[in-house]
Parts: structure tokens; sequence; C-alpha cells
């Protein structure tokens, strides 16, 4: 379908300034590539104002065979952190007509603006071209994995975390799923190979509700009270006093309280060697007060040392994922056991074969290796293996190598994934050194029926 | 025959008269102050067996202790100061540390402390004022009726505390001082004389003058005070011998100061030559500038301040150690003139009674204490009467001259200098 001229002619009256800002857009959009009139998803739904114009320039669609989703929410303040939980698409660009997603948007388009008109074009094509590279089955894939992926390699963009106050997990990833739901994913990703992190921030959590949003502030050591007042330590040379300013204090004047004499010259006679401070709720006095936290969410307090520690990263893609995005399974294939690489090639040469390699990584690997050294984990693996080989029992078969094992399964079924889950769970809780072994589906594998 | 057995026939063919003609030194200055003394002590006033629990005191006759650590750059010794407080036999003190000016990691050390619940709290100055002013400090925030001050590189016996504060049950107690023992006495020659000279001068020394209240010094590294005394007397004033001077005050005001025999702290002592004679130098300036010219008028019986109590301990010190130190040359130098070659045998003699006069101490001391120390210090006793007469004679000498005519604890950088050009002494 190529983009038209113009609005079709018969509109005329008051829609006619409307009608030929419309025509102006299709040039720009034409200039920019984008000849085509782009198929859209409205979220949460299309302004009624705006339908006819919007209708000009864009035509709702719904299903696989959509360029970009248009965010028209109409509210102001709401948190955007997690649009795309509910949005979804992430294959798609999220093209912002409100002028308030900002960064959460991957264009925004404002038809008085002409240069947003261009923004959004060059988006839906570069979004469209990149798609296109991916290998077909994650063009549409709803898998939340594989979506982040997908977003990453046809955006350009990486999981870059932000640092966001209105939520309780303090941070976001812009363009991607809420910080909850996507850190666990990227993490298990990077396990796989196909994400990098690197480090963002450190943050300090909340034991009771989990939440990141703390108050830091000063305390007394002994009540742990935030009413300190802080006051200035005068040294009288004279007599070796050595006490809070306000005990010397008597008008202008300092007087010693405990010779009786005044101090009159700064340095000869006294000095101000520290400062102390003075708890308002129980009396004590220390130069050391501690750090504390109070919890914004909750209003629990705890100790500065207390806090869990959270360190927050972003996430870019790695070659391996673009092979793996691209379809060039060879990329995951060549790193694999030369057994499983013999059973890849055998299934993947059988039609109608529905088979899945499952890998297992082992996150717990390095503190496990420092604890108790490399022999203790060389052990606990070949253990975890040795369960798992027992319960799978014939359903599959297990490739090892130095720092992953594999699961092959030749029938994969949906339900397999959270059985394979439960069969590795179990096998985990015998071993004295836990491994922390984490299982993912790198890959389906068989070819259609002809 | 040479000269020393010569003089060694000499010595043998003398009357008793003339015996005690030829050594009139140490009669005077030897004998008198010290083996009497302590053989008495050493028979009357021995320590229960250490390997016997002691009865646990009524929790309501402990009164509340606070104890302060006031140091400057003591980051390494503070933890296990701490930690050794905590092995107490009597639990129930609160821990107030001072940091004055450290430059190190004290403070964070201290803090880290007060983190882990192992100390109360910090006090810390970002200048140094010395150490009377870091103890005035953590005197005005803690909350103990009882305020222990110990060094920060010391460790403790386990009733050390518990025997501490015991004595504070007579309300006429202002403050008691705990025995000192070095802890690394095997770490040099010179360690192992300070164990033998701290068991006969705080160990003993102290149990004798308990006796006749005249403990003067309750020591800076171990003393408890009672809050109502300090306040008495305004707390610590500046200046070395900062302990000493706020013993004879409290003393003026009509406080009894006990020594704790059972109250051991053990410290760190010099361990070379140079740290030795470089403190050493230091206590006696303090001495004689705190006795000598703070204090002077106890001495002046028409001094309205006169106390004959406080007169003994001031002459006993003009004369057993100020007098013996400059009298010691000119005898050395009398029997020369004298006795000519024959005085070498008569120093060889003198060593061999002052030596016996150690062995006799020492054999007291261990009696008294109760501590395995007899044999493990005899082998070093005639090294340890040979340094004690030769070298800390001279030692003593040099720093009484150098305060007395050049006022050397001024110069002295243990009171910073801010505080001495204000306060000069």
């Amino acid at each position: 379908m190529t983009l038209p001229t113009g609005p079709s002619p018969s509109t005329s009256g008051v829609m006619t300034a409307w009608a030929q800002l419309v025509s102006q857009i299709f040039a720009v959009w034409r200039e920019a590539g984008l000849t085509w009139k782009p198929r859209v998803r409205w979220f949460p739904r299309i302004p009624v104002h705006l339908d006819i114009v919007f209708g000009w320039l864009f035509d709702p669609a719904e299903g696989d065979d959509v360029d970009a989703i248009l965010f028209s929410d109409e509210r102001s303040s709401s948190p955007l952190h997690d649009i795309r939980d509910f949005v979804g698409g992430l294959q798609l660009p999220m093209i912002d007509i409100k002028g308030r997603a900002g960064e959460f948007a991957d264009a925004a388009f404002d038809i008085m603006q002409p240069h947003s008109w261009s923004e959004t074009a060059r988006r839906i094509v570069g979004f469209r071209q990149q798609r296109e590279k991916l290998a077909p089955q994650y063009r549409h894939t709803g898998e939340p994995d594989l979506q982040i992926l997908a977003h990453m390699y046809v955006s350009g963009r990486p999981l870059r975390g932000m640092r966001y106050p209105l939520t309780p997990e303090a941070v976001c990833y812009p363009g991607f799923f809420s910080a909850a739901r996507v850190v666990p994913i990227a993490e298990g990703l990077v396990l796989r190979g196909f994400l990098k992190k690197t480090f963002l921030d450190r943050l300090h959590e909340c034991r009771t509700c989990r939440s990141r949003r703390l108050s830091a502030r000063e305390e007394c050591p002994s009540c742990r009270s935030a009413d300190l007042r802080e006051t200035a330590l005068i040294h009288h040379f004279h007599c070796a006093a050595l006490l809070p300013e306000e005990l010397f204090r008597h008008g202008t004047a300092l007087v010693c309280p405990k010779c009786k004499r005044q101090l009159r010259n700064y340095g000869k006679d006294y000095d101000r060697p520290g400062h102390a401070h003075v708890c308002n709720t129980c009396d004590t006095t220390s130069s050391e007060p501690e750090v504390g936290f109070v919890c914004l969410d909750c209003s629990a307090r705890m100790d500065g040392d207390a806090a869990d520690r959270v360190d927050l990263y972003s996430y870019s893609l790695t070659d391996a994922a673009r092979a793996f995005l691209e379809g060039h399974a060879a990329v995951l294939a060549a790193n694999l056991p030369v057994s499983l690489q013999r059973e890849v090639a055998r299934l993947n040469a059988t039609a109608g074969a529905r088979a899945a390699i499952a890998e297992i990584r082992f996150a717990g690997k390095d503190a496990l290796i420092a604890a108790n050294g490399r022999p203790a984990f060389q052990k606990s693996r070949d253990l975890l293996v040795e369960n798992l080989r027992n319960r799978l029992a014939g359903v599959g078969s297990l490739h090892v190598a130095e720092d992953v094992a594999y699961i092959l399964i030749e029938s994969f079924e949906p339900h397999a994934e959270a059985w394979l889950h439960s069969l590795l769970a179990r096998s985990e809780h015998l071993l004295r050194y836990k491994l922390d072994a984490r299982l993912a589906i790198a890959q389906l594998l068989g070819r259609a029926q002809p | 025959m040479t000269a020393l057995e010569l003089g060694f026939s000499f010595l043998l063919s003398q009357t008793t008269l003339s015996i005690v003609m030829v050594f009139w030194y140490t009669l005077i200055f030897e004998f008198p102050r010290y083996i009497l003394p302590f053989l008495v002590v050493g028979h009357l006033m021995r320590s229960p067996d250490e390997q016997v629990p002691p009865a646990e005191a009524e929790p309501s006759t402990c009164p509340s202790v606070s104890i302060i650590l006031v140091g400057h750059n003591e980051e390494q010794a503070l933890e296990a100061c701490v930690r050794s407080l905590h092995e107490q036999s009597l639990r129930e003190f609160e821990i107030v540390i001072a940091s004055d000016g450290s430059t190190d990691r004290m403070r964070g050390v201290a803090r880290d402390l007060v983190r882990r619940g192992l100390a109360t709290r910090v006090l810390s100055t970002d200048l140094r004022g010395g150490k009377s002013s870091g103890i005035n400090l953590a005197c005005a925030f803690v909350t103990g009726d009882i305020i222990i001050n110990v060094d920060c590189d010391c460790s403790f016996d386990r009733y050390a505390i518990e025997r501490l504060v015991e004595p504070f049950a007579d309300p006429r107690v202002g403050a008691v001082c705990g025995d000192i023992a070095p802890r690394n006495s095997g770490a040099s020659v010179i360690a192992q004389f300070q164990e033998i000279e701290y068991l006969q001068s705080i160990s003993v020394g102290k149990r004798i003058a308990g006796a006749v209240n005249q403990v003067v010094c309750a020591s800076g590294a171990f003393s408890a005070f009672r809050r109502r005394a300090l306040d008495d007397i305004g707390g610590f004033d500046v200046g070395g011998g900062e302990d000493l001077d706020t013993t004879i005050r409290l003393r003026l005001k009509g406080w009894r100061i006990v020594f704790a025999p059972e109250a051991i702290c053990y410290t760190d002592v010099p361990v070379t030559l140079y740290q030795y004679v470089r403190q050493r130098l230091r206590w006696e300036r303090d001495a004689i500038w705190i006795r000598f010219r703070k204090h002077a008028r106890l001495m002046n019986p028409l001094s309205p301040a006169f106390r004959l109590t406080e007169a003994i301990h001031e002459w006993d010190f003009a004369v057993f150690n100020v007098a013996a130190a400059f009298v010691f040359p000119v005898y050395l130098v009398w029997l020369f003139v004298q006795y000519g070659s024959f005085a070498l045998a008569i120093l060889v003699g003198m060593q061999i009674g002052l030596m016996i006069i150690d062995t006799l101490i020492l054999a007291a001391s261990t009696w008294c204490t109760g501590r395995r120390v007899f044999l493990r210090n005899l082998l070093f006793l005639p090294g340890y009467s040979l340094f004690m007469t030769y070298v800390m004679r001279l030692v003593r000498l040099s720093a009484y001259i150098d305060e007395w005519a050049f006022s050397g604890s001024h110069r002295d950088n243990y009171t910073p200098m801010k505080v001495r050009m204000q306060r000069p002494w």
C-alpha cells in the first residue's frame, strides 16, 4: 500500500486546512522513506477529537501486521515505567502523540511539530527494516525474554536503567517492561550469554517491603532518633576544659564553666577542635552519629548496614544474541558439546520434530569457588548432573560442558519447561553446596512438516 | 695480686663501721627505702591464689561504671582493648571512646565498635588537644558514678574492673589505681627489665604505699575515679603527668586513693633502649614540675597548704629519687678519690649487695603477688641491677637537670604546642 498524496477529495469546509497539513506530513514521510500509510494499534484508544485527522494519517490495525503503537494516554501524571507491560509489542515502535512519554516512547509525534513528523517516519521505517532482519520466529513472538532481545535489536536501544522515584524499585528501563519484570529476565539472558551487563548504581533496599525509596539520615547512636542538634566543641587551653560551646556561652561572652575565665582570643585562649551531636530525645552526646534509613513506603527504620544493598545494571546485546536473533543457530551450536551438536543436526533434519534445548547455567559458581574451592564446585556440578540424568529417565538427554549443561528434549510440549524447572530444583535440593542453577529454554529445534 | 683482688682483701679486712663508711650511699639510698618494706609487705600482703575463682559481687553493690578510652591515633590497639573489657567478670558498664584529633582511622574503628554494640559512643575532635582535654571531654558525657580511665593499648585480667571498683564501697575513696604488668616482657631484654621494675614499683611498691596512705599516682593507664571526686577538683589539668597531678589534687581535697592489687591491667612497654629512655625522661621531667613547681608548697611547713601526709611523699621523692641521682656521681668520684684502685672492688661489692637486695625484693614480690615471675626474671637480675644503677640513675639525673634548668617538659609534644604556649609551667 502506498502513501496517498492527501485526504480524499471529498474533504471540504473547515477540514481543508487539516487536509493540507496531512498532505504536508505525507510529503515529509515520503522524504524520510515512509512510503506507505502506517498501520497502527492505538493504546489505550484513539482520542475522539483526533479520530478524523489521525484516521487520515494512520490505518488502524491489529494482529501481527502493524507498524507502530500510538500511545495516547490522556492522563498527565500516571507513571509510565510499566507502560510496556500493558502495551506489549516490543518489536514495534511506540509513538507518543501526547508529548509526555519522553524516553518511555520510541518517538513523539505532534501534528503541529514538523520535526516530529520525520522522526516518527524514521523510527517506523527503522523498526521495520530491523524487524525484517530478525529470524521470522522472533518478529512477533510473545515470549518476554525474546521480546526484550527483539526490542533491543530493532530499536537499537540498550536496556538502560534510569533512576525513577515513582516506583518502589527506584529504577526503570524506558522502552521496556517494568523493572520488576525485566530485571529477572535480563539476568537470565546474561547467564545465557545474550546480554552483557554494566554497573549502573547501588541502592539500599528496605528489608520489610523491599522498597528502595529510603530516606538516609543521621541518627543518635543510642536511641536512633534523628532529632539531633550540632554543637561546636570548645577547648580552653588554660584548664583543659573541652566542652560544648553552649556551656561556655554567656550572652556574647565565652566563659569557661570549669575555671570561670573568659575566653577572649581564639587560637591563643581556645580553639574549636570539632563538633558534637546532641540528641534532643535522649540527651546523649556523640561526635559520630550513625547513618540510618527510613523506608518512605512502609516507614520501617533500619540501621545503615542493616539495609540490603542492591546493584543495578544496564544491559546490552552480545554478538551471540544478535546472531541468535538473526537465526544463525550456528552461533549456539558452536559452543555446544559435540554429542549435542550431533543430536541437533539430526533433529534439524527430521521433519515434524519439535525439540528444545534447555540450558543450565550455574549462577552460584563464582561464590562457591571463592568459598570452598573449585573442587567443591566440580563435585557439586557432577552430582547435580547425575541427579538430573537419573530423573530425566529417557525423556531427554543431558550434555555437559565446563560451565553449562544442556538438556535436549525431543518432544517439547508447552508444560515441559515448568517440569524441567521443578526437576532442576529437586536435583539441586540434595546438594550440600548449592550451585544456584538456572534453566532457560535456549532454542527450539525441528522443522515443519512438508 | 690484681687491683681487684687487693680491693676485695681490703674490704674483707674492714670493721663493720668501716664497711658502713664505704657503702654509705647504698645504706642511705637503697636499703631503708626498699628492702625493709618489701620484706614486710611480701609476708603480710599476699594476693589470693589466681586459680581460685573469686566469689561473685552482689549486684546491688556495684555502682554505675563508665569506662573511657582516650587516645590519639590508636586505630591498631582500640578494638583489642574494647574486646578485653567485654571479657570482664563485671559487665555492666558503658564504654566511651574519645579520639583526640586522631589522623588515622581511630574514629572509624571507634564508630564501627559502636555500630557493633561493643562501645557506647564516640567523641572525637579534629584537632589534638592533649590527653587531659580528651579525658575531660569524655568525663563530661559519661553517665557512670565511677569513671575508669584506661589506655587504649591495654588489656585486662578477667576480674580487673570488678576489683578496681570494689574499694569505692568506702565513700571516702576518690580514686583507685590498678596494678599494671607488661604484656610483652619477652620482647626484649629492656622489656624484661621493665617486668622486674613494674613488679617492684607498682605491684608491690603501691601495696606498701597503699598500706601507709601514700598512693600518689593513680596511673593514667588504668585507674578509676569517683565522679564526685573528679568534679570536686574540676577534672584533669593541662600538661604531662596529669595522672600524678590529679591524684595529688584529689588527696589535697581529702579523698583517699587506694591501690587495688588484684585489678591487673596488661600493657605493652617500650622494647628498645631509646623508647624506654625517652619515656622515662618524660615521666621524670613531669614528676619534677608537678611535685616541685606546681605543688611545691606541699613541702613547706609554713605554707597553709602544708599537709604532713603530702610532705612525706614529696620528701620521699626528693631524697630517694632526686637527691640519690645527684649524689651518685659524687659518691663515685669520692670513692675513687678516697680509695683509688680499691674503688672498683668496692663498686663490685656494692653491686653484689644490690643484686642480693634485688633478689630478695623479687622473691618478696613473687610471694606477694602470687605470680610465677621469680625464676623467669632471676637470670636478668644482674643485668637489671647494673642497668638501673649505671644507666637509669644517669637518665634520671639528666631528666632532673633538664627540667630544673631548661624546663624540658615544656618542650615535650605530649601536650600540644598551643596549650604549652598558653599555660607554661
